[in-house]
Formats: structure tokens, sequence, C-alpha cells
């Protein structure tokens, strides 16, 4: 079976349903108990899936310094800031390390430092403190685990003068951070409504079905059959995995036909391609050997 | 937990496994995957916290004397012993905060390591500065303990900054589950790494069945927990770009 078409939640069940007649056990299912196996094998497959077909799946949220990011975050896409009342623009991630540097307009550089029209934006876990220093119950506390948690600056926090290094104002008066939103990867929610697609190509369904199938009749099934299931699960991921490092492959290989081509534009200066030797250069004095 | 539970079952797995063998497996399985996982998901495991920094410098470094640029020796400073986190694995951002003209300032410290704490004292331009500081992460020679060390803090020969603080970002070990695991899962743990963790505990459960029957899954399962991990295989691309470039 292969089906390239998008398949709908109602589409898969009845797909099941055929397969659980097969081995006698439709009565002990319920609609319920399969929408849960289909989305959890989705979701399943999605995870494994999720860094090749990641645009698929994109989410925005309002951020600002110290927001914390929802659950199903995976990683950042694209980022716009600006003042609270005034236009955004596309802010650049940085790593933390470089961040709290770029951030201290004391510090930084005139031509790196975040400015209102050049932001920059880093995830890290929760800073318990902003502008007042940690209280003398913070210090030395093992902070509790949190989800990422979004920073950007310039913001008054990471610095309170009011001046640069070199006399400029960085943030107006009354602001302490810049507001936007965060456009990010996520893992999508459960599919519930009957005719809504499952959200993922084509070509994973039927790997949804098997997933799904393992997921719900794994329990009524013998043990062979069970294992014989997992198996085909492990044989698609690998396949998906190989076709993923087929895809890398081939995007390298034309990039390489594209650096030959760049690399045949310079020239020595006797003619010969920059690859080569120059015959000028290499070949000794009263030898009639060719060059290439 | 119930979802190892269920797999297990699903596998076929009879034998019954006591609560605490399964929650001993999700322990280790989620700090299992966050090792092979920490170079791709480090922003997940950050912690902040604020250390005292001890008033005394720290005697164990030699004193090689006024530096050349300052007139007044560097001297290294070192975080109150007992306060490093104990789930500490690495550590990302150092930061030197003090109180400067009633002013709040917060400083970067860039990272030294044993071999170069001679030569920052002779270089005008890298010897540490309250504007500039340094740090030192070392272990105690006697027990093995981290100790992190801060130097820069001397405003001149004779007066230290005020209220000198460390503002320390660390990568810390994800916490082990005491109970109610599945509310708990999410936390410190990013989504794509869900399904690793659950594979990787299925595993290790198997592996502490007794009945040699389920230890014909231990492959397979082993397999789909690499599978999983895979998605942002950086080794894999690297040796994918070293193998074009000595091609060219």
């Amino acid at each position: 079976m292969l089906l390239t078409t998008p398949l709908t939640l109602q589409q898969a069940l009845e797909w099941l349903w055929v397969i659980a007649e097969r081995y006698h056990v439709a009565s002990d299912l319920d609609a319920g108990l399969a929408i849960l196996a289909i989305n959890r094998a989705w979701r399943s497959l999605a995870a494994f899936t999720l860094y090749k077909d990641e645009d698929l799946w994109i989410a925005q949220t309002d951020v600002t310094w110290g927001t914390e990011l929802p659950v199903d975050f995976v990683r950042p896409r694209v980022c716009y800031l600006g003042l609270p009342d005034g236009d955004a623009v596309e802010a650049r991630y940085v790593n933390i390390r470089e961040f709290l540097t770029l951030s201290d307009w004391n510090r930084g550089h005139t031509f790196n430092v975040a400015r209102i029209h050049r932001p920059v934006y880093t995830i890290w876990g929760k800073r318990p403190w902003d502008q007042a220093p940690p209280s003398a119950a913070q210090i030395g506390l093992i902070p509790v685990p949190t989800r990422r948690v979004f920073y950007c600056a310039p913001c008054r926090w990471d610095n309170p003068a009011p001046l640069s290094a070199w006399g400029e104002e960085m943030l107006p008066s009354g602001v302490d951070t810049l507001v936007g939103t965060l456009e990010y990867y996520c893992l999508p929610h459960d599919v519930t409504e009957p005719n809504a697609f499952l959200p993922l190509r084509g070509h994973y369904h039927e790997a949804i079905l098997y997933y799904s199938l393992f997921f719900l009749l794994g329990r009524h099934m013998p043990r062979e059959m069970a294992q014989f299931l997992l198996g085909n699960l492990k044989n698609w991921l690998s396949r998906i995995r190989e076709a993923e490092r087929e895809s890398r492959r081939a995007r390298l290989e034309r990039l390489q036909v594209f650096l030959e081509r760049i690399f045949l534009l310079y020239r020595n200066v006797d003619g010969t391609a920059a690859g080569e030797r120059s015959q000028v250069a290499s070949a000794p004095a009263g030898s009639d050997s060719v060059a290439r | 937990m119930s979802e190892v539970k269920w797999r297990l079952h699903l596998l076929g797995v009879t034998q019954s496994l006591d609560d605490l063998l399964i929650l001993t497996a999700i322990n280790e399985a989620r700090r299992a995957i966050q090792r092979d996982a920490l170079s791709t998901h480090e922003d997940a495991w950050g912690k902040w916290v604020a250390l005292p920094l001890s008033p005394t410098p720290d005697t164990r470094f030699p004193s090689w004397g006024a530096t050349p640029t300052l007139g007044y020796p560097v001297l290294w400073y070192p975080v109150v012993p007992d306060t490093i986190p104990p789930d500490l694995i690495s550590e990302v951002v150092v930061i030197l905060a003090y109180r400067d003209n009633s002013v709040w300032v917060r400083r970067q410290c860039r990272k030294v390591t044993l071999r170069e704490i001679y030569q920052i004292t002779q270089d005008s331009f890298v010897v540490p500065t309250p504007h500039s500081p340094a740090y030192l992460l070392d272990r105690d020679p006697n027990i093995g303990v981290p100790r992190l060390y801060i130097a820069g803090l001397e405003r001149n020969a004779d007066e230290l900054v005020e209220e000198p603080l460390v503002e320390l970002l660390y990568l810390a070990e994800v916490p082990a589950l005491e109970d109610f695991p599945d509310v708990d899962l999410d936390y410190n743990l990013p989504v794509d790494l869900y399904e690793a963790v659950i594979w990787k505990a299925l595993y290790f459960c198997l592996l502490k069945i007794s009945a040699p029957e389920s230890w014909a899954l231990v492959p397979q399962v082993s397999e789909l927990v690499l599978l999983s991990l895979a998605q942002r295989d950086v080794e894999e691309v690297v040796a994918e770009t070293k193998e074009l470039s000595s091609r060219e």
C-alpha cells in the first residue's frame, strides 16, 4: 500500500478497524482508544522526522525578556522585536556565551552591540532575578529546572546605565526591554476531528498505520506478531533515515558541482586552471614535460 | 511511567516489574539521553545560580607580585566551596556582579586556564580588572570537587569592588524523578527527546528482566533508541563534509 494523498483521521480509523476485524479483536476496541493510538503513533513518528519536515509545524508566540516558552517548542525559526509602540525588525539569534557581551553596551563594540534596530535574542534557562541583584535568599540556592526562556537585547535589566560607552542612549526612557513575536518549530497537538488531516507527509502514512496497529493491538497479538510489527517499524524508521541521508548526500553533490564551476573561473597567469599546476612554475628548466 | 508499562505490555513482557524498578529505569534513561543530546539541546538544561565570593584570595596560586600594568598583584578569589551546585555538568556563562557608585553592574568573565594565569598578569590588554574579569574553573586537588575562582576584583591596590557576587549559568544534570513521574516528564526534557527517553527506559527495563525471551527484544529496542536520537546527527554531517572536502 502506498498512500500519497493526505490521510484524514477517519480514514486511518477505518483502516485500523479492518485490521482489527481480521484479528477478531474489533469488539475489544473503541474509537477513543483507536484515536489515542493514532495520535500517539503520528506524534512518535513526528519526533523521528522532526528535523526533516520541520517546516510543516510552525507556531507563534508573543515574547519579551524572560518569557517562558511553550512545552511544544523545538527550536526558533524567526523572531521580530521592536519597541512597544514601534515597528518590529528581525532579531538575530546569538549563543548565550556572546549574548551578555552584545547586550552590555559598555563593553560591546559599536559595530556589533545590540541596538533597537539590530536586536539580538537567545534562549536559555530562567534567570530568577532581573534588574535587582539576587536577594540574600537567592544566593547559593539551587534553582529548580525550568522550561526554556527567551531573552532579548537591548535590555536595561542587563545594563542599567542609560548611556553607552560612546554616549548614545540605547533605549528610550521608560522602556526596559523590547517586545515582539517568535516563530518557532513545534511538535503539533493531537488530531481529534474526523476530517482533520494527520500532520505528516504522505510517504509516512503507512508507517503511522503500522505504528498505531502496534499500539492498538500489541497486547492482543501473539508475541511474534508484536515483534514483527516492531521490526517493521524499525525498518520504516531506517528507511526514513536512509532517505534523509541520501537527500543530504545529493545536496552535497550539487554543492560540489557548484564549487567546481567556481573553481575553474580562477586561472593561473599562463591560462591553466587554478587547480592545475602552472607549467611555467612547476616544470623544471629544460624539461619538456607537459602540464595536464 | 504508564507509557513505559504500556509498551512493555505491548512487547509481550509478562513478568511484572515493580514501580521502583521502572522509575529507576526512567531516571537512568533521562540521564543517558541527556548525555547523548547535550551538544544539540544544551539550551534546555541551563540553570542560573547566584554564588557568594570568599572575601580572602586563595593561597593555592603563586603570586608573581605586582603586574606591570596595574602596579598591584592579580589575586584569585574563590566562590564559597559548598555553594557550587552538585548537579553542575559544565559552566556556560560566569558573570561578576558588583555595586559601583550605587549602580548594580554585571560583567561577563572570560575563561582562563591554569596554563594562562601567569601570562594574563603580564600582558596589559588581558589583565583582569573589574571591567573585564576572568574566571578559572578547577577541581580541588585533594577531593576533586569543582572550584570556581574569579580574578579582577581589585578596584585599586587597596580596594575591592563593593558587594561582589557571581552569577553562574551552568548545564545541570537532569533531575531524578521521585514520584508521579508522568506529571514531571516534560520538565527539563525537550519535547523532541520524549520518544528516545521512553525507548531507552524500555531498554533498561528489558535488561533487568531475568526472562531470556525478553532479551531477544533488546537489540531492536536499542536500535530504536539510536534512531530516535539521530535527528540531529551532527557527526554524520561533519563526516560527509570531510568526505567532500577530501575529494576536492
